[in-house]
């Protein structure tokens, strides 16, 4: 059999797969990381939210205009903006990721069938609940949309809230032990077995902490786009106090991702047992996301002070492009790691036999039209922005 | 041989396909709502814009609310399940639909996409908009949740009629197969008729307006229930182009499939005369149970008709490719000769609740190639299946199992698989009727063999076409 290091070049079916993953697992990553990091922001926020009082409740969710409660970005009940933006933007968040998830979703059974439904299969009843628990968490965020939500008691507000993080933690759990199980395979039949539904390992823990974290990091940044393009319609003091915010909770929860990717696998890629072509690759992914790093920690702090201000854009971008490249670089080190730790040889002409079957024009055409049909829509959704 | 082994899930007393079926049908009702609603808010919408229904505009409005709470939420949950669960009831016929038809996939995901967008702009912004906006972006949203159908129903339309794919092996040549164009309008007609029942229910709950108004509402949202009329024409075009025995099934030759699909059409039937006389041409006004109730039969209509669909594929989950058991046709011969058990990786869960290891072998091979459909003695229980069998005659028709009923696979196994099989079925039913040692048992094995030989490879469904059956 031939081992992996042995090969010099991967097919171009086996590109192409790798790099349609990748790249949908990072569009995926991002709307992710609003529903997850917004969750765990929301719970949060709740502690510093005092109670309503009975007649700020009042009209509170009653008419059309209180659908939407970011619309005018701050309510009796819920002065900060941040607060106000992710629960009117959740739902939405939430099917963009659902939606966008579906494609990794597709890619990676091709490149990696056997492990990731065998994962599947092991976790059973386990993976299996990720359904329900996000059916809950999506309409929960639906309540949490609702003027009925700001006249709550607030250990309602805490539960519901508190019952939306935890099922999007759960899921972040459920993925993070699927894809390390898919790769360990000399567990897989004392796992059968012993019918277990929880796999434990050293390496859990520190891998959700660290994509939780990198969530984080990336929320505001999102969330921070959101308020500059509402900022001719919101108080500027508002605003300033949420970018300083953001920015430190972005720049904190960056940090502390990077610490705890130290603590997990990714970065310890046995360069050895990748294919030929990809043996430089960790190297440069070490470079580029160390740059990438230091650049989106400057670009962060370098926003930090005073208002959205189209001179605060450029920082705005750099942390934003920035922090994208750390996450590419995250992401293709997973990648690597994963290909040095499977017979990534064995694979490839799978990967080849898949890119026989046809369709893949039909697929570039429609993607074409549907992108330019999506434009249509966003721009007839910014024409009633400006009415 | 290339067999890729997976561990094996049961979920007694429950059969999978109850799991599978349940998920299935929710989803379906709720993606063709989602698709007919596309359809029919369109057609309010152009309602309102021409004035022809002074409230159709305030209707779409909360009609849409109760659509994205539904079909985004539940809809597309339910269908990242339906990917989940076949992974949990057959990972080889997801894995061979995945590798051959991931592009066709990816252009619906791309579908899925526009759909999203077009539907939250107008969800958030349709109230701003104007009549020719609404009216834009509710026209991408209808034709990218149809397109989501049309892909997608190439797909499972040929898992039971692969049509040219057998001998050409191309995307377009089992996409384009022979049930494509019946499933695809009769599916489309079905979403028109389930977005329409959900309107009448919707107008009923409808605050601020009157009764005229109401029965106004619904007479226009009862057009949508005409194209009901081409159901049987529609129905008889499926059964003609569906294989010979599949066929059968559903006209006399199973007992389960022709009851499911007599309930699929006086269901229809119900519905379709319902609305025809009662709302299209006398214009009434149903009240919400009326309306609730023609939409539950919609619903046990649309969960007839998949059990159909699904159950007329037997014995294969992809026709003449893969059997419902996930070994393939060209795989029998070589496990006839290895035993199955010599591709089957995973030890036995609770094996020490088992005395011996012949059951121990008997348990997996049934886990193997059984569990699948059957339970030991729950659901579709083969011991309540087998139970008034000799032992002899368990041996023979489970040697022979493709003659015994042709809607069963053949027998993947060698003589000894049979053997345990056979012992563990009986220990089940009854332990004092297990018979140790026979599974060494040169006189029982031969027998055995030559069952096997007897039987062939073959599927049954091919002997009967052929005339080789022996009933």
């Amino acid at each position: 059999m031939l081992a992996s290091s042995d090969i010099t070049s991967l097919p171009m079916a086996t590109w192409v797969y790798l790099v349609l993953y990748i790249l949908t697992l990072f569009v995926h990553f991002v709307f992710m990381a609003y529903v997850l990091g917004g969750g765990v922001y929301l719970l949060f926020s709740m502690a510093r939210t005092s109670a309503p009082s009975p007649s700020q409740g009042e009209g509170q969710g009653k008419g059309p205009d209180h659908e939407h409660a970011a619309e005018s970005l701050t309510t009796p009940t819920n002065a900060d903006p941040i607060n106000a933006l992710l629960r009117d933007w959740m739902p939405f968040a939430i099917s963009a990721a659902i939606t966008a998830g579906v494609a990794p979703l597709l890619f990676i059974q091709i490149l990696y069938q056997h492990r990731f439904y065998t994962a599947n299969l092991l976790l059973s009843h386990r993976w299996m609940a990720i359904v329900p628990v996000l059916i809950a968490a999506f309409y929960l965020a639906y309540v949490v949309k609702t003027g009925r939500f700001e006249r709550m008691q607030r250990h309602w507000r805490a539960a519901i809230l508190a019952i939306v993080a935890g099922c999007f933690l759960f899921v972040a759990w459920s993925w993070t032990e699927n894809h390390l199980l898919s790769l360990d395979r000399a567990r897989w039949e004392s796992f059968y077995v012993e019918s277990r539904w929880v796999y434990r390992s050293f390496e859990v823990l520190p891998r959700l902490a660290m994509w939780v974290a990198l969530t984080l990091a990336i929320m505001p940044q999102l969330v921070r786009w959101q308020l500059w393009a509402k900022r001719e319609r919101s108080a500027h003091d508002a605003l300033s106090q949420a970018n300083r915010r953001l920015n430190v909770i972005s720049l904190v929860a960056l940090i502390i991702s990077a610490a705890l990717l130290a603590f997990t696998n990714i970065p310890y890629v046995d360069a050895t047992k990748l294919p030929g072509v990809l043996q430089d690759w960790v190297p440069t992914q070490y470079t580029v996301g160390g740059i990438a790093l230091l650049l989106a920690c400057l670009g962060t702090v370098a926003s930090m002070r005073g208002s959205f201000t189209t001179a605060k854009l450029r920082p705005n971008a750099l942390s934003m492009l920035a922090l994208s490249a750390y996450v590419f670089a995250v992401l293709k080190l997973r990648e690597l790691h994963r290909i040095a730790a499977v017979d990534f040889a064995a694979l490839t002409p799978q990967h080849e036999t898949a890119a026989q079957s046809g369709g893949v024009i039909v697929f570039l055409i429609f993607t074409l039209i549907n992108v330019v049909l999506a434009g249509v829509c966003i721009r007839i959704a910014r024409r009633a922005l400006k009415t | 041989m290339e067999f890729q082994a997976f561990p094996v899930n049961e979920f007694d007393p429950a059969i999978k396909g109850m799991v599978i079926g349940g998920v299935g049908i929710v989803h379906v009702f709720l993606a063709q709502f989602a698709i007919g609603g596309g359809f029919l808010m369109l057609f309010f919408q152009w309602l309102a814009t021409t004035g022809r229904n002074p409230h159709a505009r305030r209707f779409l409005d909360g009609y849409f609310k109760v659509l994205v709470l539904v079909s985004f939420v539940l809809g597309a949950l339910t269908g990242v399940a339906m990917w989940f669960t076949t992974i949990q009831i057959s990972p080889r016929t997801i894995g061979v639909m995945v590798t051959e038809y991931h592009w066709i996939w990816a252009t619906e995901w791309t579908f899925f996409c526009l759909e999203v967008v077009a539907g939250y702009a107008f969800y958030r912004y349709g109230k701003r908009l104007d009549d020719k906006s609404r009216f834009t972006l509710l026209g991408l949203y209808s034709i990218a949740a149809w397109f989501s159908l049309f892909w997608i129903n190439g797909i499972l339309s040929w898992q039971l009629t692969p049509g040219g794919w057998t001998t050409e092996r191309t995307v377009w040549s089992g996409f384009f197969n022979p049930s494509f164009w019946p499933s695809l309008i009769f599916r489309t007609i079905t979403a028109l008729t389930i977005a329409s029942l959900v309107a009448c229910l919707v107008i009923t709950t409808m605050k601020g307006v009157d009764r005229a108004a109401r029965r106004s509402l619904q007479n226009h949202a009862a057009w949508l229930l005409a194209p009901m009329t081409l159901m049987p024409l529609l129905g008889i075009w499926f059964l003609a182009v569906i294989p010979d025995d599949s066929r059968s099934w559903v006209l006399g030759g199973s007992a389960a499939m022709t009851l499911f699909m007599g309930l699929a059409l006086s269901a229809s039937l119900l519905i379709g005369l319902y609305a025809l006389i009662g709302l299209i041409r006398t214009r009434l006004f149903i009240n919400g149970a009326t309306a609730a109730l023609l939409l539950a039969l919609a619903f046990g209509a649309t969960a007839a008709g998949e059990f159909v669909r699904e159950g007329v594929r037997k014995p294969f989950t992809i026709r003449e490719y893969l059997y419902s058991n996930s070994i393939r046709p060209d795989e029998i011969a070589t496990l006839r000769e290895d035993g199955c058990l010599s591709v089957d990786p995973y030890p036995l869960r609770n094996a020490d609740a088992l005395p011996d290891d012949t059951l121990r072998m008997g348990a997996q091979v049934y886990r193997m190639q059984c569990s699948v459909c059957h339970t030991v003695a729950g659901v579709n229980g083969l011991t309540h299946l087998t139970g008034t069998w000799s032992v002899e005659q368990k041996r023979m028709n489970i040697a022979k199992l493709q003659h015994t009923k042709p809607f069963m696979p053949p027998f993947a196994g060698n003589a000894a698989e049979v053997e345990a099989l056979v012992q563990y079925l009986s220990w089940a039913h009854d332990a004092d009727s297990y018979q140790t040692d026979t599974i060494n048992n040169p006189v029982v094995l031969s027998e055995i063999q030559r069952w096997l030989d007897d039987a062939g490879t073959e599927a049954g469904i091919a002997l009967v076409s052929a005339g080789k059956g022996e009933h």
